[in-house]
């Protein structure tokens, strides 16, 4: 017991965890795609509280700062996009847009006397960001059971929980907090929507994506001590997660469970390879 | 000029009543001067941690310490703490935030004298991009000639502020919100 009361993750991981099933069981109650929506990205608004223990103020000074910002109007901006009923291009140019703006927002302070690592690191993270969050808008909006709100908040549950440890070993044990907890609540969420299954708008994708997009910015163009190739690896996770549903059986994939859990394992395949290769490469951060 | 000793100068400038004291300007002497931090580690300890890459000046006078001057500028990336992880995690965006803030100030308002020896001064601390004021205890310790030749004056500080106030919340209350000041300097012409 003591162990936990002195981490400061678990309050994070508990306020992602209740604040998640509370927002599944209202969804599944209530049946609303509203609220089915913005589950996923008030789980990350909830976890960033929790996180920094503030609301930052407005405009927001600093890239941590920031990062609740570019969540909250992502999620406005996908709100928007799922009013009007857009299709596939739009959506394409929003993910674009939030990956684009996210990065440039938290680097704006670097952009006087961009190095030539902030640029190609930059240019990277915007352009791996934007695919990432177009390719789940895609398949948040996409019939079950090889898409649908489960397997694309399955994949960004991944994408942060593949993304915590070079959080941790890149200069911000702080974003491990978030990560993990925002993966634990996005996992509840996916669950909950595996159990009852259903598409997701755009406002989940861009809200919670944008969010973590952000963090991961914040973390490689910030403070500028990820590891280049663990990263590389993390980018992978979102890519095999589908792959690993072309490894089962065609008779299977008719399964949503199933199909839930090969996505959820292949796009955490990475997770043991990346721990590896930081603790090989670099000094133990959990030391201190 | 060689300084003469406070006591000295003190009674000079009772003397020579009619002649306004005049302060003399000093930069702070990095080989010299510490500046360091505590802070509660979940109840355990307090961890230190000290910057090393400084500049600051001081202008000052023993007979009128309530005219001083003070202006310090510390490069928020020369932070250490013997444990090059943590370095990184402190200068990273969640602390310190080096990249977007590589600079804190301290600049002395109001400066109080108690005896001749201690005093305080009250002063605008600018870290994260927000400035509260900071009060310092200090202690003079002496003036004069060092073995060097340097003509110099030496000051022990203690303070104490919430990183909080800065917007520094993170890990509050397992990694303290009190941090306290212990800065020892010497300052030569």
């Amino acid at each position: 017991m003591e162990l936990l009361a002195n981490n400061p993750i678990v309050p994070i991981v508990l306020a992602c965890t209740l604040s998640a099933v509370a927002l599944s069981l209202a969804a599944f109650v209530t049946k609303s795609d509203f609220v089915a929506s913005a589950a996923a990205p008030a789980v990350f608004l909830i976890g960033y509280y929790a996180t920094y223990q503030k609301v930052p103020p407005f405009p927001p000074v600093g890239s941590t700062n920031k990062i609740f910002y570019i969540a909250l109007f992502a999620t406005l901006g996908g709100f928007v996009l799922d009013r009007i009923a857009v299709g596939p291009l739009p959506r394409a140019a929003a993910s674009l847009v939030v990956s684009l703006l996210a990065a440039v927002w938290i680097a704006f302070a670097q952009l006087d006397s961009p190095d030539a690592d902030l640029i190609v690191t930059g240019g990277a993270v915007i352009l791996v960001g934007a695919l990432v969050l177009w390719r789940v808008c895609m398949i948040a909006a996409a019939a079950k059971p090889e898409g649908g709100g489960a397997v694309a908040l399955a994949l960004l549950a991944a994408l942060a929980a593949v993304f915590a440890p070079v959080a941790l070993f890149g200069g911000s044990s702080t974003s491990v907090g978030l990560c993990l907890g925002f993966a634990i609540g996005l996992g509840i969420c996916s669950l909950g929507l595996m159990l009852a299954p259903r598409s997701l708008g755009t406002m989940a994708v861009l809200g919670a994506g944008g969010g973590l997009l952000a963090v991961i910015d914040t973390v490689v163009l910030i403070t500028q001590e990820a590891d280049l190739i663990a990263l590389a690896l993390v980018a992978l996770s979102p890519l095999l997660g589908p792959f690993g549903v072309r490894l089962l059986p065609g008779n299977l994939r008719g399964s949503s469970a199933l199909v839930w859990v090969a996505t959820g394992i292949a796009a955490l395949s990475p997770l043991p390879v990346i721990v590896t290769l930081l603790f090989l490469r670099h000094e133990n951060p959990l030391a201190h | 000029m060689r300084l003469p000793s406070l006591t000295a100068f003190v009674a000079l400038a009772g003397l020579v009543v009619a002649s306004p004291s005049s302060a003399a300007d000093y930069k702070l002497d990095p080989n010299h001067t510490h500046i360091l931090f505590l802070v509660d580690h979940l109840g355990f300890s307090k961890m230190i941690g000290l910057f090393t890459n400084f500049t600051g000046a001081v202008s000052f006078d023993p007979a009128n310490p309530e005219a001083s001057k003070l202006n310090v500028a510390i490069k928020t990336a020369s932070l250490q703490t013997q444990f090059p992880p943590r370095d990184s995690d402190l200068k990273g965006a969640d602390w310190f935030n080096v990249k977007e803030f590589p600079q804190m100030t301290f600049v002395g308002s109001t400066f109080t004298k108690k005896d001749d020896k201690s005093g305080e001064i009250v002063g605008n601390l600018t870290l994260l991009g927000v400035t509260k004021p900071v009060t310092l205890a200090v202690t003079f310790n002496k003036a004069g000639v060092r073995g060097d030749g340097a003509n110099a004056v030496g000051f022990s500080a203690r303070g104490s502020l919430k990183r909080s106030d800065f917007g520094m919340k993170t890990a509050v209350p397992y990694i303290g919100d009190d941090v306290d000041l212990m800065i020892e300097t010497e300052a030569t012409k």
